[in-house]
């Protein structure tokens, strides 16, 4: 890890409106992502980890600029992404990829998959007719298939071999930054582990800087070298991997390991199911978000929305309550 | 009829396997009449469940284990899909024990909800989107119980109060979109349960939920199994899950299971080379502290067979790592290992 950071996100939100305003009053709005903010140095991954409704997806867009930001700024190699016009946000396209959970809905059905791969290199000038051939088949060789796999239409793949294509083909151009949003949630797990397996080393052979998007604690654990914790839009926890998962100091961090399949606490038994569900991100709890379903909620919670607070260097989080014992004893072998 | 669940059925008991036998699957063969072939979908699966006991099924895609749980519930389209053999024996509420697969249709109805229940991965998709919820779980009481709507519909409302649904009275009246996906999945579980099913097959239930989610209904699952000591087979993928509900383990893969033990033992000590394979390769036993950090996951090589013409030998064989000459030619069959584990493989003692 390097430390020079290639995206810094300053106080990113986004908006969207749910019903115009009627007779001249404002309209409603569902906050979606709110006041997120976090450095990825050159060749760090960050895993965004979160349950459904948390705004994980909606950050991996923003910060590919596929959707544009309502407030706050993105700088993509020192250049800001949010007043960025569109010549430098093309260059900026061709830096920074994105591999999606469902492939067969990101690959063009009717494209052979060699004229898919060489297609993105071509629109950025990368190869022409002539040498697009050689550099499809190293792409498709880097990620585990074979040459001969170029004439092949993506249904002749199965689910594992599709998201290799996927790979390959945000691959093609060189990018810096790959935004990997679920990649290996529809996935059996055998073939998971092949995917992360893959995704890992071509990680660190290429140096790839990462945003690898999951609901899955245990996967961003085996890929991430830093954790974001999102909760109905909001940072929770953000700190390194082995901390968070290990000694977390956020109760719903502390929730989201407990509720692992099969995970138990150091005495043996089991931790108590988090209680209620997500809030509509329409009507928020006031204070902290988490508050309505946080075990360890106190009425001041209500009233202030718990700033980002540092508690070990790197380490840092959301949570107004310094007394919380998160750890369950257990360390990692 | 309404058969109040013995509380004497308790856990232990059913996990030591001294309870009554509720299903005893033999032999069962289901294939898929498709244009490439028949498809030998579930080929050959033994399976026993006792009154109180959770016996996960266990596979990846392709295993044949929803054929399985459709197959006893005899759900599946007689074009293309055919019970083409084995013997799937029930035993109902009165104590007769019967044959499934050759019990006539009309007698079927009468087992499927009243006596075996079974809950989807989707509920929204066996939920009735036109109808509130109320009316749906009433619907389930009046067909098989000797109930007026009336006192159905305080039925109804008393089990959402049981499957953890706040003011269940109000709620009888809300319409399934209304609801999240957790919601939706405890009201499936009250419409299965409003006949008190002796037998509840869940398939995948908590696939589509969030984590957080997914630990509340398994707990509401083993709460609700336990106060009835009712059977249950629980489909997953997940091995982490199974530790979490399951007595017992039948571990499938390519319509046949390879291995079966209670969960602590097949967890501790695997005895087919899949099952130790896909422990190898399930992320969450990391976290879940069972393995420690920095284990690098293991893929399992090559793909599922294909299941139309299977090879000859061992259908696991060609991604084995300890296969040799003989898994090629000569065909293994579930043989006890130790003394209450049962392997698919002609090395299962070599296997740690």
């Amino acid at each position: 890890m390097t430390s020079r950071p290639l995206v810094e996100v300053e106080g990113v939100g986004r908006r969207f409106p749910i019903r115009p305003g009627l007779f001249g009053r404002a309209g409603a709005h569902v906050h979606a992502v709110q006041d997120v903010s976090f450095v990825l140095a050159t060749g760090a991954v960050l895993g965004v980890v979160g349950e459904s409704g948390s705004g994980k997806s909606t950050l991996g867009r923003l910060v590919l600029r596929l959707l544009p930001s309502s407030t706050g700024r993105i700088r993509f190699d020192g250049t800001d992404l949010t007043t960025a016009g569109p010549d430098s946000l093309r260059r900026f396209r061709r830096h920074a990829q994105m591999v999606f959970q469902d492939p067969y809905s990101s690959l063009n059905p009717r494209m052979r998959v060699g004229a898919a791969l060489a297609e993105a290199m071509r629109v950025h000038g990368l190869a022409n007719r002539a040498t697009a051939r050689d550099r499809v088949a190293d792409l498709l060789e880097s990620v585990g298939l074979k040459p001969d796999h170029r004439d092949r239409l993506p249904r002749a793949f199965s689910g594992g071999q599709r998201q290799r294509v996927a790979i390959a083909r945000a691959l093609a151009v060189e990018p810096r930054l790959i935004v990997a949003d679920e990649p290996v949630s529809a996935l059996d797990v055998s073939i998971q582990a092949e995917i992360l397996n893959l995704l890992k080393g071509l990680q660190e052979r290429l140096s790839l800087t990462m945003l690898f998007i999951s609901h899955d604690l245990a996967v961003v654990e085996l890929i991430a070298d830093r954790v974001l914790v999102l909760y109905l839009g909001r940072v929770m926890e953000l700190g390194p991997t082995a901390q968070v998962l290990r000694m977390p100091r956020h109760p719903y961090t502390r929730a989201l390991i407990d509720a692992v399949p099969g995970r138990r606490r150091a005495d043996g038994s089991r931790a108590r199911p988090l209680a209620g569900e997500i809030p509509s991100p329409i009507a928020p709890p006031s204070g902290c978000v988490f508050r309505t379903r946080c075990p360890f909620a106190q009425p001041a919670c209500a009233e202030t929305v718990p700033p980002l607070t540092e508690v070990a260097p790197g380490h840092a989080k959301a949570c107004l309550r310094d007394d919380l014992m998160l750890e369950d004893g257990r360390q990692a072998a | 009829m309404t058969a109040a669940a013995s509380p004497s059925a308790s856990d232990p008991v059913a996990a030591s396997g001294t309870a009554p036998v509720l299903l005893r699957v033999t032999d069962l063969q289901t294939h898929f009449v498709t244009d490439a072939g028949r498809v030998h979908a579930v080929d050959g699966v033994d399976l026993t469940v006792r009154r109180g006991q959770t016996v996960a099924l266990v596979g990846e895609s392709g295993s044949g284990k929803s054929v399985t749980g459709l197959s006893i519930m005899r759900l599946l389209q007689r074009t293309p899909a055919r019970l083409a053999g084995g013997e799937i024996q029930f035993t109902a509420k009165d104590g007769v024990t019967q044959d499934l697969v050759r019990l006539p249709e009309a007698r079927m109805r009468a087992i499927r909800g009243g006596e075996i229940a079974m809950i989807f991965q989707d509920p929204m998709a066996s939920l009735n989107p036109v109808f509130p919820i109320g009316e749906q779980i009433v619907e389930a009481i009046v067909t098989h119980r000797t109930l007026g709507r009336r006192a159905a519909r305080a039925e109804a409302a008393r089990l959402l109060d049981q499957v953890g649904i706040a003011e269940a009275r109000r709620r009888l009246d809300d319409y399934p979109h209304q609801l999240s996906g957790g919601m939706r999945q405890r009201v499936m579980i009250a419409v299965a349960l409003a006949c008190d099913p002796v037998l509840l097959i869940a398939d995948e239930p908590t696939t589509a939920l969030d984590v957080t989610i997914q630990a509340q209904i398994i707990a509401l699952l083993r709460r609700i199994q336990t106060e009835r000591a009712m059977g249950m087979i629980f489909i997953t993928h997940d091995l982490g899950l199974v530790e979490e509900i399951a007595d017992r383990v039948a571990v499938l893969y390519a319509g046949q299971v390879v291995e079966e033990a209670p969960v602590e033992t097949v967890l501790a000590r695997p005895r087919h080379p899949y099952t130790r394979a896909l422990l190898d390769c399930n992320p969450h036993r990391v976290l879940a502290g069972t393995i420690g950090a920095g284990s690098d996951l293991r893929p399992i090589p090559g793909r599922v067979p294909d299941l139309v013409a299977p090879l000859p030998g061992c259908r696991f064989a060609p991604r084995c790592g300890l296969a040799a000459a003989a898994c090629r030619t000569e065909t293994p069959v579930l043989r006890p290992v130790g003394s209450d584990q049962a392997s698919r493989c002609l090395f299962a003692e070599a296997v740690s």
